[in-house]
């Protein structure tokens, strides 16, 4: 008897290591999470913009930080800026050209953890028809339970830092800012 | 005032025109001097968008300056040889069609019946206009034709779409069509002082398939804009004709005096557009 449940816990704890192990699949929850991005304006002041409807996948384990994957789709249409002619403008062929590029994405390649809630990603970002990598410096917020639908739920914060002109979106380059500095907050709930 | 982008690209282009137009009146002949104005075209294009694109291009504001390139190259062959008018209305024709199909081509997998419309009546316009711009530029200085006209059409024409591409949400194509149209106004210039008959095929078809490509790139791809106000730019290559019947008879007005006031009848109908503008996007122009 005393054997057997000495195998019983051997057993429960290597099921619990080997969970721990494997990374977790999240959705991210659009209700909560929010991507915008800021660009300089004649040097006076930044504007704030923001997407609203985008959808994505994150596969992230604590312990095995390199080995997460990420990806993220942006419908470009979704564009808001609180100024509608702006939106428009930038709706169109000379900026986002939300017609010929409706989407855009982030695929995650590169996964360094520098402590236990810091790190970075790199991955590939495609706008406006061109992909280049990007780093974002990320924290991760909270990984748990929500205690209000008791799903496990991993909440991150990101910012980064891209050159629009890389992108071949060079217009009004002077007058409006080439960098664009980016600020996603990004709740996301594990897959059933 | 030069830390305005807009001004400060009208004001290269304007320097570029006079230098360049100036220096071709060095070559004898008219072909030349008409290769600066698609010259001209692809230079504002580069001070807008900062850029010369990469081929392929990848996006519609990319083939613009492709579209005024191969119209130009084509324009100054036709420019070169002997004998070609057919080959130009046959252009005038096509060349449009060309435009339209590749700057729309990514909306053509779902092609309905209002883009079907569209993309007929922008054929058919482009056409119009081409048709009109290769009729004036052949057609001789006496007769209302000639460089001066053909100049201030195109002037007028971008000058109207400018107004109507802002509204359209293109203030890149404003800023282009403005910087064009300054040094069109130095080529303009020179050929008062200096005539050289600088409006062959190469004008006609590198700007005008350049505008064209713009106007295309706006309404099938930003999709904003009035099209009853980009309708009324047809009538801008025939004012000048019309008014000039009705205003001029041809023995009191003459030559060059005749082709500068038949230039200016053209850019009446701006006015108009403008005022469709105002009268249908109140709010946008307040």
């Amino acid at each position: 008897m005393r054997l057997t449940l000495a195998s019983v816990s051997m057993i429960t704890a290597l099921l619990t290591s080997a969970t721990a192990g494997r990374a977790a699949d999240y959705a991210i929850d659009p209700t909560h999470s929010h991507i915008l991005f800021t660009i300089e304006h004649l040097g006076f002041a930044k504007i704030v913009g923001l997407f609203t409807d985008f959808n994505g996948n994150i596969s992230f384990d604590a312990n095995n930080v390199p080995g997460s994957k990420l990806n993220v789709t942006i419908k470009t249409d979704s564009l808001q800026t609180q100024f509608a002619p702006r939106d428009k403008d930038l709706k169109g062929a000379d900026w986002f050209n939300v017609t010929e590029f409706p989407e855009m994405s982030f695929v995650g390649t590169d996964f360094v953890k520098k402590d236990d809630h810091t790190g970075t990603i790199t991955g590939k970002l495609t706008l406006h028809g061109v992909t280049k990598p990007v780093t974002l410096n990320v924290v991760v917020n909270k990984v748990g339970q929500n205690p209000l639908d008791k799903i496990d739920s991993a909440g991150f914060s990101a910012r980064g830092t891209l050159k629009r002109s890389d992108f071949g979106m060079k217009t009004y380059l002077g007058a409006i800012g080439d960098d664009i500095d980016l600020i996603i907050e990004i709740e996301a709930k594990k897959k059933s | 005032m030069l830390e305005n982008p807009i001004i400060l690209a009208a004001l290269i282009s304007f320097v570029l025109g006079l230098v360049l137009s100036g220096l071709a009146r060095v070559v004898p002949g008219s072909t030349i001097a008409s290769a600066v104005l698609p010259i001209i075209f692809l230079a504002s294009y580069v001070l807008t968008y900062q850029q010369v694109p990469d081929f392929p291009p990848i996006g519609a504001t990319n083939k613009i300056f492709y579209i005024a390139l191969a119209a130009a190259l084509v324009g100054f062959a036709l420019d070169l040889l002997p004998r070609t008018a057919n080959y130009r209305k046959l252009l005038a024709a096509i060349m449009p069609l060309l435009i339209v199909g590749w700057i729309g081509f990514p909306r053509f997998a779902k092609l309905d019946i209002e883009l079907t419309a569209t993309a007929l009546g922008l054929w058919l316009g482009g056409t119009a206009l081409l048709w009109r711009l290769d009729t004036v530029a052949t057609t001789s200085a006496e007769r209302n034709g000639g460089s001066i006209v053909g100049t201030a059409v195109l002037m007028a024409l971008m000058l109207a779409f400018a107004p109507v591409a802002l509204l359209g949400g293109s203030s890149t194509s404003l800023m282009l069509c403005m910087a064009a149209v300054a040094g069109l106004a130095a080529v303009a210039l020179w050929e008062l002082i200096l005539p050289r008959g600088a409006f062959g095929a190469s004008a006609v078809f590198g700007v005008g398939g350049g505008l064209l490509a713009m106007i295309d790139t706006v309404t099938l791809i930003t999709r904003q804009v009035d099209l009853s106000a980009l309708a009324l730019l047809l009538l801008i290559p025939y004012a000048g004709e019309i008014g000039a019947r009705l205003l001029m008879p041809p023995k009191r007005f003459r030559g060059r005096v005749r082709q500068v006031l038949v230039g200016t009848l053209a850019a009446l109908p701006i006015l108009l557009v403008i005022a469709v503008l105002f009268l249908r996007h109140p709010e946008s122009l307040s």
